[in-house]
């Protein structure tokens, strides 16, 4: 159990690798969301939905550049790419989209782990199904999977001062794709209201 | 007050549930309450709770509908057995000897760098016991501070409620024992108050996790 300012900290002291973020409500994850945009103020990043394998395929291969093969037996699985990327990555994984998605994934293991890393976003229901189709993956982010349900809603007085109550644009409309209904920027700024910062008291 | 601490407060309830094993909450992904920070006198405090009515549940997640609406669900043993519970609490750091009787300062987790816990609000509910040779249909700790202060009804209890600084008759920490059983719904539990069915006795200021351990170890062997 830890606070999205925690996972923050995490990715940014880790500078790659692979975190993931787990969560069962959209409001769970919209309020942790908040907090580690906020927290993550000077690290670029770069969201994107991957909600089939044939979609995900193009875009991350836009992401990532391909390296010359040595042999022309280049597969799917094939942990073959050299990413040439600035940004955060942070992939929201549509639901049961695990057993098409997840092996793509499994083999692009090491350019998602590379500088500066990737956040991967999976429904709690999704993730024991994820892992299973994407085993090696899942071995780098065993002490770095972060549940937004159980997060506490505690932040730091240099967080809350760039707390947003609205998420990117691009972020909204994902999760507009995802199950579930975003709170109101109302039902944000009264949670952002009943919990000041964290001081030493 | 650290986020740390809040957290180990967190992790320690979670690892006494889960070590239990007897408790479980579906649909909510192994989760056995619901917990949150919250401000109460300028003071941060972590609520840990589930089975709550939904006037208790808009109080300690202000601001957090969804975890509110979340924490009505309680937990459940064996399919029919309910519990509900909330703490509101906090690391204590002071000398507990020191406290006023109406306050709550319990023994916690010294392992985890806790070694006292001040609670606000705090109890345990256990409904619809299943079939036991003591006929228990209900246990119930309470931390309640609602008539502790009241003149006793008995003449006799008047000067020991000077003495003690509360009603010995109502002590604010409380267990009840009950084998008549008690209707419950949307949850609100009828009272007996001044009733021979009720036993309300006085018992001190428990540690939560050893309310928590006793009882699974009691529910355990049911057979």
């Amino acid at each position: 159990m830890a606070t999205a300012e925690q996972l923050a900290k995490s990715i940014q002291l880790d500078g790659q690798g692979v975190h993931v973020l787990l969560w069962d409500h959209q409001d769970d994850l919209v309020r942790a969301l908040i907090v580690l945009f906020a927290a993550l103020h000077d690290t670029p990043l770069q969201p994107l939905l991957l909600a089939s394998a044939q979609a995900s395929v193009s875009d991350l291969r836009k992401i990532f550049e391909l390296r010359p093969q040595e042999t022309n037996s280049v597969t799917s699985e094939e942990d073959s790419l050299v990413p040439s990327r600035q940004s955060l990555l942070v992939l929201f994984l549509q639901q049961a989209t695990s057993s098409s998605i997840g092996p793509w994934l499994n083999g692009w293991r090491s350019a998602l782990a590379e500088k500066p890393g990737a956040l991967l976003v999976v429904r709690h229901a999704d993730f024991l199904d994820f892992q299973r189709n994407a085993p090696d993956l899942a071995s780098f982010f065993a002490s770095k999977a972060f549940d937004t349900s159980s997060m506490l809603s505690i932040w730091s007085a240099s967080t809350a001062k760039r707390m947003k109550t609205l998420l990117p644009r691009e972020v909204v409309g994902i999760l507009g794709k995802l199950p579930g209904k975003m709170p109101s920027g109302k039902d944000i700024e009264s949670w952002v209201r009943e919990h000041p910062p964290l001081t030493d008291q | 007050m650290d986020a740390q601490s809040l957290q180990t407060v967190q992790n320690t309830f979670e690892k006494c549930f889960r070590d239990s094993a007897i408790f479980i909450r579906s649909g909510f992904s192994g989760r056995y309450f619901e917990a949150d920070e919250v401000r109460w006198d300028n003071k941060s405090w972590i609520v840990i709770a589930a089975g709550l009515d939904e006037g208790q549940a808009g109080k300690v997640f202000r601001g957090n509908q969804n975890r509110a609406e979340k924490s009505l669900a309680p937990l459940y043993f064996r399919g029919a057995c309910e519990m509900s519970l909330l703490f509101v609490a906090r690391p204590f750091h002071g000398d507990p000897a020191e406290i006023s009787p109406l306050s709550l300062v319990t023994p916690f987790a010294p392992q985890q760098g806790i070694r006292w816990l001040e609670l606000r609000e705090a109890y345990i509910r256990l409904w619809g016991i299943p079939t036991n040779t003591q006929g228990l249909s209900n246990i119930r700790w309470e931390w309640d501070l609602d008539s502790v202060r009241d003149t006793p009804r008995e003449r006799w209890l008047r000067d020991w409620t000077t003495d003690l600084g509360f009603n010995p008759a109502h002590s604010p920490s409380h267990l009840h024992l009950n084998s008549t059983r008690i209707e419950t719904g949307q949850g609100s539990h009828f009272r007996f108050d001044e009733s021979p069915h009720e036993l309300r006795l006085a018992i001190g200021r428990p540690n939560p996790l050893a309310l928590i351990l006793s009882i699974a170890v009691w529910l355990r062997s049911l057979s």
